[in-house]
């Protein structure tokens, strides 16, 4: 994973004003639901395609860099290769099958993050979620940022300081193990912190406002339509299979 | 890696689900204990932990794209009940950034979080006769070895099942072809299994015992350091429990 | 006049074992109070704020304030108390800046148009309602201490405390952060306690100065006469404000000419001396 993914999606999702971006949460998840739970019931290369693509052209519309989502959404292709290789019989339905899998439902998920910023996504899931294990979300996800921020001044430290050279790889894994180490106190220190941050500032159980899910019909139905539509049709493409 | 990220697709419905229910059965558990003073304490630690696991994979400590996890060390450091909710949280946040399948969130949850708890007990089992680097580096490797294990086991199960996976799509298609008969194609079916999990295990192996050693010796060289900076960290001195 | 805080004599022992002696005078901070504690790094100064509100529980001595000893009842003054701790950042916890405001009164229960009412309330006070639904992550730095002050505000408290506050503004920022907690110490009656090293400032927005070392509390009295201890304060490794020490140099070559330690002030005796001649004292260099 790049350093960068996280940053650059959570500023997608938070610059953007377009008809995606304005949907309420609620919408948005249940579109991405849909592509997924369509993605696992067919075995349809051709509709993986289309939802894969159609995803591509939301981001487009809704003015996000679809080119840089696709890279980011291929992530799982590397793990799905190595279940290619070990079930590969020798056609090309299968490894397109797996593939096809593996990236429409990245990309589905992507794009619903891309498009909506994190505390109104976390906000809907902590409702279904053991309210500690909601709030460890909206936590973690604020730790990622203030971690990758020290992290790469970690490195930057141990490359000015010649810590990182090309002839040593060794050297470069000790000296990148120490800093990790390092990071890995830095963000202890800093949870003692938090933690007291939250007694002081009177924390019993709430760190995020309710969010509002549903924006209504006008920006929602859309959404909501396509993700019931490739479900819809993965169900029938199935049934008459 | 220290364990593959499953993607979505690939595995029977019935599995990720029940993946999903035994995960959030362990995860309700985990959330109850947490909730009681002085765990609740633990939630910025837990927090901190998991963000600490995401951001560790951007590190280039291994050149040429192969990411670490420190699953182990984040099991060291948080104990099996907070393990258990990093990891859910850690495959819920990669998953919806594209970087682990969605479905399969409370199967990797499940293997992750066996992976948290074996490296807290292997490593509270090892220092009592070890150094700490030691101790960690091998809690490390064999809780891998053990997270690597379950990955397989459920994978197998998997390819186990019919009907489910694209090899059905393969003996049917090859049933239309050659006509073969009722209990050749059984057999058949059967072998071409047996191939495909074997394969599959054997590159896990090879993969999966490079990363092993290599975040073995990653997390004796960070075990070590903490145990000198901050040893309480990882269990080594009394907890200072402040007011 | 009613006191609300009192620090006297604390003893505290970190987990390295390091010990932090803040004995010497007590700390008294009355109502409507603003006071500044200042001293060399390592003397203790954070270690007394975090005495106050409660963080530290002392291994001997006496912290009071409103009343009760804030590390075994923190929660009975909880409310009263504003804190805008030293790295800012780190004081955000929620997602959006409306969350963060808001996060101390929705944790005690007030109900959600209240919580609302009170959070459009200091967003306005502190010219930062544009701010209200960004991610508190993306803010400048000066925005997100500005944040981390609606959050210690939002309550009404009747204390304020602050580390380091201006560590890191420049200077216009600066200037602002000291008329805006000026301007609420005037309309609110709001009392102030901040620890800093700009000791420039500390003439524009204190009442009452302490000296905290390594040897304990060693001074008390206003900024003037805080800062006019120059030996003192060059002992413990603490500069004067740019006016106290140019009345002292001014001093040492023989022009006695005491100068108050705010710029307006100072010009005003500066012109008055420069029209009248100054007055050489007798043995001079």
């Amino acid at each position: 994973m790049s350093q960068f993914d996280v940053a650059i999606m959570d500023y997608w999702s938070t610059s953007g004003r377009s008809f995606l971006h304005r949907a309420g949460p609620a919408a948005k998840v249940l579109m991405a639901a849909g592509f997924v739970a369509a993605v696992v019931i067919t075995r349809n290369v051709a509709l993986l395609a289309a939802i894969y693509v159609t995803c591509v052209a939301l981001l487009a519309v809704a003015r996000v860099p679809p080119l840089k989502v696709m890279a980011i959404a291929s992530y799982p292709a590397f793990f799905a290769l190595l279940f290619v290789i070990g079930e590969w019989d020798g056609t090309w339905q299968t490894p397109a099958l797996i593939f096809g899998r593996a990236l429409a439902a990245a990309t589905s998920l992507v794009t619903l993050l891309a498009t909506t910023p994190y505390p109104r996504v976390f906000g809907l899931l902590s409702r279904f979620l053991p309210h500690i294990v909601g709030e460890a979300l909206f936590l973690t996800y604020k730790s990622v940022f203030m971690l990758l921020d020290m992290a790469g001044n970690m490195v930057t430290a141990t490359r000015v300081r010649s810590g990182l050279q090309l002839r040593h790889p060794l050297t470069n894994l000790r000296n990148l193990s120490l800093a990790t180490g390092k990071l890995l106190i830095h963000a202890f220190d800093r949870s003692e912190r938090e933690y007291d941050i939250m007694v002081v500032r009177g924390y019993r159980g709430q760190i995020a406002a309710p969010e509002r899910i549903w924006q209504g019909w006008a920006t929602d139905a859309l959404p909501v339509a396509l993700g019931a539509g490739a479900l819809a049709v993965a169900i029938i493409i199935r049934w008459n299979a | 890696m220290t364990h593959l990220h499953i993607p979505d697709g690939v595995l029977p419905v019935w599995l990720w689900l029940s993946g999903a229910a035994v995960a959030a059965v362990f995860i309700t558990a985990a959330a109850r204990r947490m909730s009681r003073p002085p765990f609740a304490r633990r939630l910025p630690l837990l927090s901190m932990t998991a963000a600490f696991m995401i951001v560790v994979m951007s590190l280039p400590i291994v050149p040429g794209g192969y990411d670490i996890q420190l699953a182990a060390v984040a099991g060291i450091i948080l104990g099996p009940a907070a393990a258990v909710i990093a990891a859910f949280v850690v495959n819920l946040l990669l998953a919806l950034i594209g970087h682990g399948g969605i479905t399969v969130v409370g199967l990797n949850t499940i293997i992750m979080g066996s992976e948290m708890a074996a490296g807290w007990v292997l490593f509270r089992a090892f220092r009592s006769f070890l150094r700490p680097a030691l101790a960690g580096g091998a809690a490390a490797f064999l809780a891998m070895v053990i997270g690597t294990g379950l990955m397989i086991g459920i994978v197998t199960l998997g390819l186990a099942a019919v009907g489910e996976l694209p090899l059905e799509h393969i003996v049917v298609v090859g049933r239309a072809a050659h006509h073969p008969s009722h209990l050749a194609a059984r057999a058949g079916e059967a072998s071409l299994r047996n191939l495909s999990i074997a394969r599959f295990a054997v590159l896990v192996l090879i993969v999966g015992s490079f990363g092993w050693t290599l975040e073995s010796v990653i997390s004796a060289i960070i075990v070590r350091f903490i145990a000198r900076v901050k040893p309480d960290l990882v269990g080594l001195a009394p907890v200072h429990e402040p007011v | 006049m009613e006191r609300i805080v009192k620090v006297s004599c604390i003893r505290h022992v970190y987990p390295d074992r390091t010990e932090v002696y803040l004995c010497g005078l007590d700390m008294v901070v009355n109502r409507g109070d603003r006071v500044a504690i200042v001293g060399p790094n390592g003397g203790g100064k954070s270690t007394m704020l975090h005495h106050i509100i409660g963080l530290l529980r002392a291994h001997e001595g006496e912290v009071d304030v409103f009343g009760v000893d804030p590390s075994r009842e923190y929660a009975r003054i909880r409310e009263r108390i504003g804190v805008v701790l030293q790295n800012a950042e780190e004081q955000l916890i929620a997602p959006t800046v409306r969350d963060d405001v808001s996060f101390s009164p929705r944790n005690y229960g007030y109900p959600p148009e209240r919580v609302d009412a009170m959070v459009d309330a200091v967003l306005g006070e502190l010219s930062i309602t544009h701010l209200a639904d960004r991610i508190c992550h993306y803010l400048s730095g000066g925005e997100k201490r500005k944040v981390a002050l609606a959050g210690a505000l939002v309550t009404r408290p009747e204390l304020l405390i602050l580390d380091e506050p201006y560590e890191g503004l420049d200077p216009h920022s600066k200037h602002e952060m000291i008329d805006l907690l000026n301007h609420l110490h005037d309309e609110h009656a709001l009392s102030i306690v901040y620890t800093t090293h700009e000791v420039n400032i500390v003439p524009l927005i204190s009442d009452r100065v302490y000296v905290v070392t390594r040897d304990g509390v060693i001074f008390e009295g206003t900024p003037e006469e805080t800062f006019a201890q120059h030996d003192l304060l060059d002992r413990v490794g603490l500069e004067q404000p740019t006016l106290a020490e140019l009345a002292y140099v001014l001093r040492q070559l023989g022009v006695e000419l005491p100068l108050p330690v705010r710029v307006e002030d100072a010009a005003k005796v500066i012109a008055s001396a420069v029209r009248q001649g100054a007055r050489v004292s007798q043995g001079g260099s």
